[in-house]
């Protein structure tokens, strides 16, 4: 029991998806939105019809949010970061080695051995100037400025932009969902 | 100047790239709704004010709970991780129990603890008056009303008097069979 306990918490790969600011977000968010609209199911206090409508809506705002999320203003604002630090930083080898974020990415996932094969190859298209070396690469500051990029986008999309788009989209969607038994209980 | 605002940026980015902390993302996100959410609100202009005093004091207070509350369930939960001796795996632990933390938080301890604090603290201020139905002001329709005093059937009569009928011309010269 313990040692499955222990197993799951020094899991690498959990530790490798967590360590992304995205991965974080989307993975509460789902959170969220089976478990509020759980909660609000769970609840007795409540008559069975609101409860169905404010779990769906729940339902569906995390879910609108999550999708306005993760393809409107994430890859606009990791790529928008990282050309920023690239202009700020431009002596750093690192922004030089690897000029866009998914190259980066991937450089930062590889192990020690396939870094170094990395880097052999990235010196072989240098002719002059310094040559990169594991030591002169920073990988965190690259790394940095892409989830600074994804903590601002996280920041003003999930508490700003997508209340605001979500909000006129629900409630069509809510209306298409349960059309007839709004009417039956006005009548 | 400029160079150590840099320099101050670079420290920065590169703690955040060398450590992401799950704490970090959800408190900026916190913050930010703890701010703009209760100023939407009272921007709204369909609402009445009562009801925008009431909604956004609510949504103010559920983010002042969350921030203290992602930043202590990540912490608490992090603490777990000197249990594993390798400290390899204790470093990859500590991360992910932070993550555990921030989750349940986000799942079950933030919504437990606004459901606990944030009513009877909004109720407090809005509705002090329900619950202490003594000190609501009543309308005051009894004091002031004049009572009306009955007559008795003889003063009724010695008022009387008899009039002599009315003639409307009026409705003389419309009555009749009209020719023409």
């Amino acid at each position: 029991m313990l040692a499955g306990i222990q197993n799951i918490i020094t899991n690498p790969t959990i530790y490798n998806a967590t360590q992304s600011t995205v991965s974080q977000v989307t993975t509460e968010t789902c959170l969220k939105a089976i478990g509020r609209p759980g909660f609000i199911l769970m609840d007795k206090q409540i008559d069975p019809q609101t409860k169905r409508f404010s779990a769906i809506k729940e339902f569906l705002y995390q879910l609108i949010c999550l999708g306005i999320y993760l393809s409107i203003i994430i890859p606009i604002c990791r790529k928008s970061a990282y050309n920023i630090a690239q202009k700020m930083f431009k002596d750093e080898p690192i922004f030089k080695a690897f000029p866009t974020t998914k190259e980066l990415s991937k450089y930062y996932k590889m192990n020690d051995s396939e870094k170094a094969l990395k880097i052999a190859e990235l010196n072989k298209t240098i002719t002059t100037g310094d040559k990169f070396t594991k030591e002169n690469l920073n990988a965190n500051l690259g790394k940095g400025a892409i989830e600074a990029g994804a903590m601002f986008g996280s920041v003003t999309g999930l508490a700003i932009l997508a209340p605001i788009i979500s909000h006129p989209l629900i409630h069509p969607i809510m209306n298409t969902l349960t059309p007839k038994k709004k009417t039956q209980k006005t009548s | 100047m400029a160079i150590n605002y840099k320099k101050g940026i670079k420290q920065v980015l590169e703690h955040l790239g060398k450590n992401n902390n799950p704490a970090y993302v959800v408190v900026a996100i916190a913050t930010a709704k703890g701010i703009f959410r209760p100023l939407f609100t009272m921007m709204d202009k369909k609402e009445s004010p009562e009801t925008k005093k009431y909604t956004a004091l609510r949504e103010g207070l559920t983010e002042v709970i969350a921030i203290p509350t992602y930043l202590l369930c990540g912490a608490i939960a992090g603490k777990g991780a000197a249990l594993v001796k390798d400290p390899e795996k204790a470093k990859i632990a500590k991360h992910n129990l932070r993550f555990m933390g921030v989750c349940t938080a986000a799942l079950i301890v933030i919504p437990g603890a606004c459901s606990l604090l944030v009513k009877p603290f909004t109720n407090k201020i809005f509705h002090k008056n329900k619950n202490n139905p003594q000190e609501q002001p009543k309308l005051d329709v009894t004091s002031k009303a004049v009572k009306p005093t009955l007559k008795t059937q003889n003063e009724t009569k010695q008022k009387q008097v008899c009039y002599p009928p009315r003639v409307n011309f009026a409705s003389f010269l419309n009555s009749g069979m009209k020719v023409g």
